[in-house]
C-alpha cells in the first residue's frame, strides 16, 4: 500500500498540496471504500483546501455547502420552484391546455437545486465539501445522514433519487460543538494537527517559491516556536503562509524584531497575544530562531 | 521492527483482537466502523503493520480523543502479536501494564522541575482573561476573582443560545414571508389561481421552565450560577421562567427577575429570603410548589431542580411531591453538580428518591455542563 500512498501524495504535491500519508491513506480509502471523509483540526491547518485539491486531482467541480446556523433544508438539500410552478399553471391555463395533471408540476424541471441535490444528480463524480458542519444546528446533522451513508435523497413527490455518480463527500469541523454520533460511524474520520517543521517548511516553500530558502527556514522556525506560546489564537499554516508572503513583499532579509513586529498582523489574530508577544516573548524566541541551525 | 502479518487472514485476525481491545478501553465502535476497516483491509490485501495503523485510524475511530487509545493499544496488541505464545490473560495484563504506565508518567511529570514549572505558569495564566476560563472546571474550585469573567461567559452563552433563528416556521395572516409552498398548495382549490397567499413567521420557541433551586449551604456556589444564567436567558425574553428558591420553605423569585441588575435583584432576594445558605426539606419544598403553585405546571412546561439531593425531611413527601410533578410536566430536569464527579452514584437517599422521576438528570457543576443544559429545552 505503500506504493499507493506514495502515488497519492507525489499527486497531491504536483496540485499544490503537501499531504501527510494520513492524509493519503484518507484520501484513498475514500474511493475505496465510498464513504464521506470527516476532518477535524484546529483552524487554517489546510482542511478547506484538501477539497478543493481532491477537486483538481480529479480534474472535477467542488459544490460547497457552507454550514451556518439556521442552515435548514430548502438552502441544503432542494426546493420546490414555486413561482415557476405557478407560472406554468398560467401559462397552460392560457393555452387551454388541460391534459396535465398536478403531478406534472413535481418533476425535476420544477426542482431548484441546492448543493446537495446538486452534487448527487450532477452527471459526473463531484467534491462535496460540507464545510464547517459544527456551525449548522445539531438537527442538521440528521438531514444529510441518508445522503452519507446511501448516497441518496428522498423527495417526498418524486421519491428516493439515488446518485449516478457517487460525489466524493468531505466534511470538515472546526470542533466548536461535539458532532452526532450518527454522522461520525459514517464517515472517515482525520484529525489534522498543526504541522511539523519539515512539513510546513516544504508548505511555505511550495506556496511561496521565490522566498530565500535560509529565510523560509527561519521563518518555519519562528512560526512553530510561536505556537509552543500560550496564546489565544494559535496560527495556523494559512497564517503561516500568510507570513511568509508578507516577509516576501516587504523585501525582509532576516527574522528581527522590526520585521516581526511589521508583520505581525498576518501571524496573530488577537490584541493581548500581540501585546504579549511584543512585550516578553518575542526576544526569547527570536534568539532560538537565530541560535538553531535552520 | 519486523513484520508482524505473513498473510492478509493474521491481519484479520488481528483487527478482531483490536476491535476488542478497543471496545473493553471505552472506545465506542460500531459495525460501520469495523466493516469499513476490515473491507479496507481487504481491499488493499494490507499486509504490512504500519498500514494497518493507517487503516485504523482512518477507519475505526472517530475523535480525536480516541486516537491516543488506538496508538496506545495497536502497540501493545502488536508486541504481544510478535512474542510467541499469546493468549488472551497475556493480553489483558499488557493492558493492565499499560494503565500502570500512565500513571507513572504522570506521576514523572509532576515530580520533574520542568512540570513544577509548567504548573506554576499555568496557575499564573489562570485569572488572566475572559477567554481562559475553564469551561469544564467545577464553580467550587473557581477563585472568587474569576466569578466575573464567569458570569461574562454565561451572558454570552446565554445570548448565543437565543440568537440561533429557529428553522421552524409557522403560518400567519398578515406578517413574515410569503409561504410559497402553502399559497401553491392552495390554489388547487381554485383551479390554479393564487387567491390567497400564506404567510409564513419564524416560529419562537415558548418553553416554559418552572426553576427550583436549592439555596442549602452545600449547594450555594452553583445555585448562584444557575441562577445568574437562568437571569441571562431570562433577559432574552424568549421563553416564559418561573424562578423558585428553597432550603427549608419554598420561595417565588420570578417578580425579582424583572430588576435590571442582577446583583440588585440577589441582593433584594437576600433581603427577603431567610433561608439562604441553611438546611434543605427538598420533599417540602416541593410538596409546597404542587399544592401553591399547581397551576404553572402543565404539560408544556419543564421543571429543573437543582439540588445535591441531601434532604433532611422525610423520604415519603418527596415521593409524592415527585411523581405529581413528574405527572403533570412535559419533562422533568434535574441538576445535581456532584455528578460531576466521575464515580458519583446518586446513593443520598433523597436523590435515589427523586431520580425515577426525572426525565434528565445531568450535572451544572460548571460552564460547559450549563452550556449542555440549554439543549434540554431548545427548539
Amino acid at each position: 500500500m505503500d506504493g499507493l500512498n506514495d502515488d497519492t501524495i507525489a499527486e497531491l504535491r504536483r496540485n499544490g498540496y503537501v499531504a501527510d500519508p494520513e492524509i493519503a491513506t484518507a484520501l484513498y480509502l475514500a474511493e475505496e471504500l465510498d464513504k464521506p471523509i470527516l476532518i477535524e483540526g484546529e483552524a487554517g491547518v489546510g482542511k478547506t483546501e484538501i477539497a478543493h485539491v481532491l477537486a483538481s486531482l480529479k480534474n472535477t467541480k467542488l459544490v460547497r455547502l457552507q454550514c451556518y446556523e439556521g442552515l435548514d433544508f430548502n438552502s441544503a438539500l432542494y426546493e420546490w420552484n414555486y413561482q415557476k410552478q405557478i407560472l406554468s399553471v398560467r401559462l397552460h391555463e392560457l393555452r387551454n391546455n388541460t391534459d396535465i395533471g398536478i403531478g406534472d408540476f413535481y418533476s425535476e424541471e420544477y426542482l431548484s437545486y441546492r448543493p446537495i441535490s446538486k452534487a448527487l444528480m450532477a452527471d459526473q463524480r463531484v467534491v462535496l465539501l460540507i464545510d464547517e458542519i459544527d456551525r449548522a444546528d445539531e438537527e442538521f446533522e440528521a438531514l444529510l445522514l441518508e445522503t452519507l451513508a446511501e448516497y441518496q435523497l428522498t423527495i417526498p413527490e418524486l421519491g428516493s433519487v439515488k446518485a449516478k455518480f457517487k460525489p466524493y463527500i468531505i466534511l470538515t469541523s472546526n470542533r466548536t460543538r461535539e458532532l452526532s454520533d450518527a454522522l461520525r460511524r459514517r464517515c472517515l474520520y482525520l484529525w489534522i494537527d498543526y504541522p511539523s517543521y519539515a512539513k510546513e517548511l516544504e508548505v511555505i516553500k511550495l506556496k511561496v517559491p521565490d522566498l530565500d530558502a535560509e529565510l523560509a527556514a527561519k521563518a518555519t522556525n519562528f512560526v512553530q516556536g510561536l505556537r509552543q506560546q500560550d496564546l489565544n489564537k494559535v496560527p495556523g499554516l494559512s497564517e503561516a503562509v500568510d507570513w511568509s508572503r508578507a516577509l516576501k513583499v516587504t523585501g525582509t532579509k532576516t527574522v528581527d524584531r522590526k520585521a516581526v513586529e511589521n508583520t505581525v498582523g498576518c501571524l496573530l489574530k488577537d490584541r493581548r497575544d500581540i501585546a504579549k508577544l511584543k512585550s516578553e516573548t518575542l526576544d526569547p524566541l527570536l534568539e532560538k530562531v537565530g541560535n538553531q541551525p535552520p | 521492527m519486523a513484520n508482524a502479518f505473513d498473510s492478509v487472514e493474521t491481519t484479520i485476525d488481528f483487527s478482531l483482537r483490536l476491535y476488542r481491545l478497543l471496545r473493553q478501553n471505552g472506545v465506542q465502535l460500531g459495525t460501520f466502523q469495523t466493516i469499513a476497516c476490515t473491507r479496507a483491509i481487504l481491499s488493499l490485501r494490507a499486509v504490512d503493520h504500519r498500514d494497518l495503523m493507517g487503516i485504523c485510524r482512518v477507519t475505526l475511530v472517530n475523535r480525536k480523543e480516541d486516537l491516543f487509545h488506538l496508538e496506545q493499544l495497536f502497540s501493545l496488541l502488536l508486541q504481544s502479536y510478535l512474542s510467541p505464545a499469546v493468549d488472551l490473560k497475556e493480553e489483558l495484563e499488557e493492558h493492565e501494564d499499560k494503565k500502570v504506565l500512565t500513571v507513572k508518567r504522570r506521576e514523572g511529570t509532576d515530580e520533574s522541575p520542568a512540570g513544577d514549572e509548567e504548573e506554576k505558569d499555568l496557575a499564573e495564566i489562570e485569572g488572566y482573561s475572559v477567554a481562559e476560563v475553564d469551561h469544564h472546571k467545577d464553580f467550587r474550585y473557581m477563585p472568587k476573582e474569576e466569578y466575573p469573567a464567569i458570569l461574562e461567559v454565561l451572558a454570552q452563552i446565554a445570548k448565543r443560545y437565543v440568537s440561533v433563528a429557529r428553522r421552524k416556521t409557522k403560518k400567519s395572516k398578515r406578517s413574515g414571508i410569503i409561504d410559497l409552498r402553502s399559497s401553491v398548495r392552495d390554489s388547487a382549490k381554485f383551479d390554479g389561481e393564487v387567491v390567497n397567499w400564506h404567510y409564513k413567521r419564524k416560529l419562537l420557541t415558548h418553553t416554559r421552565l418552572v426553576i427550583v433551586v436549592d439555596v442549602s449551604g452545600s449547594m450555594e456556589v452553583y445555585s448562584k450560577f444557575l441562577l445568574n444564567f437562568i437571569y441571562f436567558l431570562n433577559q432574552n425574553r424568549h421563553f416564559e421562567v418561573d424562578v423558585f428558591v428553597f432550603s427549608t420553605t419554598l420561595q417565588p423569585l420570578t417578580e425579582y427577575f424583572r430588576l435590571k441588575n442582577f446583583q440588585a435583584m440577589l441582593d433584594a432576594v437576600s433581603l427577603h429570603f431567610s433561608g439562604w445558605s441553611g438546611g434543605t426539606k427538598i420533599g417540602a419544598a416541593l410538596a409546597d410548589l404542587v399544592d401553591s403553585y399547581g397551576s404553572i405546571i402543565t404539560a408544556k412546561s419543564v421543571v429543573v431542580v437543582m439540588s445535591d439531593g441531601w434532604d433532611t425531611g422525610e423520604v415519603d413527601i418527596l415521593d409524592h411531591a415527585m411523581a405529581k410533578i413528574s405527572n403533570r410536566a412535559k419533562s422533568v430536569v434535574w441538576i445535581n453538580p456532584l455528578k460531576g464527579y466521575a464515580d458519583y452514584q446518586p446513593l443520598a437517599l433523597g436523590m435515589a428518591t427523586a431520580r425515577p422521576y426525572c426525565n434528565e438528570f445531568i450535572s451544572g457543576h460548571s460552564i460547559e455542563s450549563l452550556r449542555k443544559f440549554t439543549r434540554l429545552f431548545g427548539a
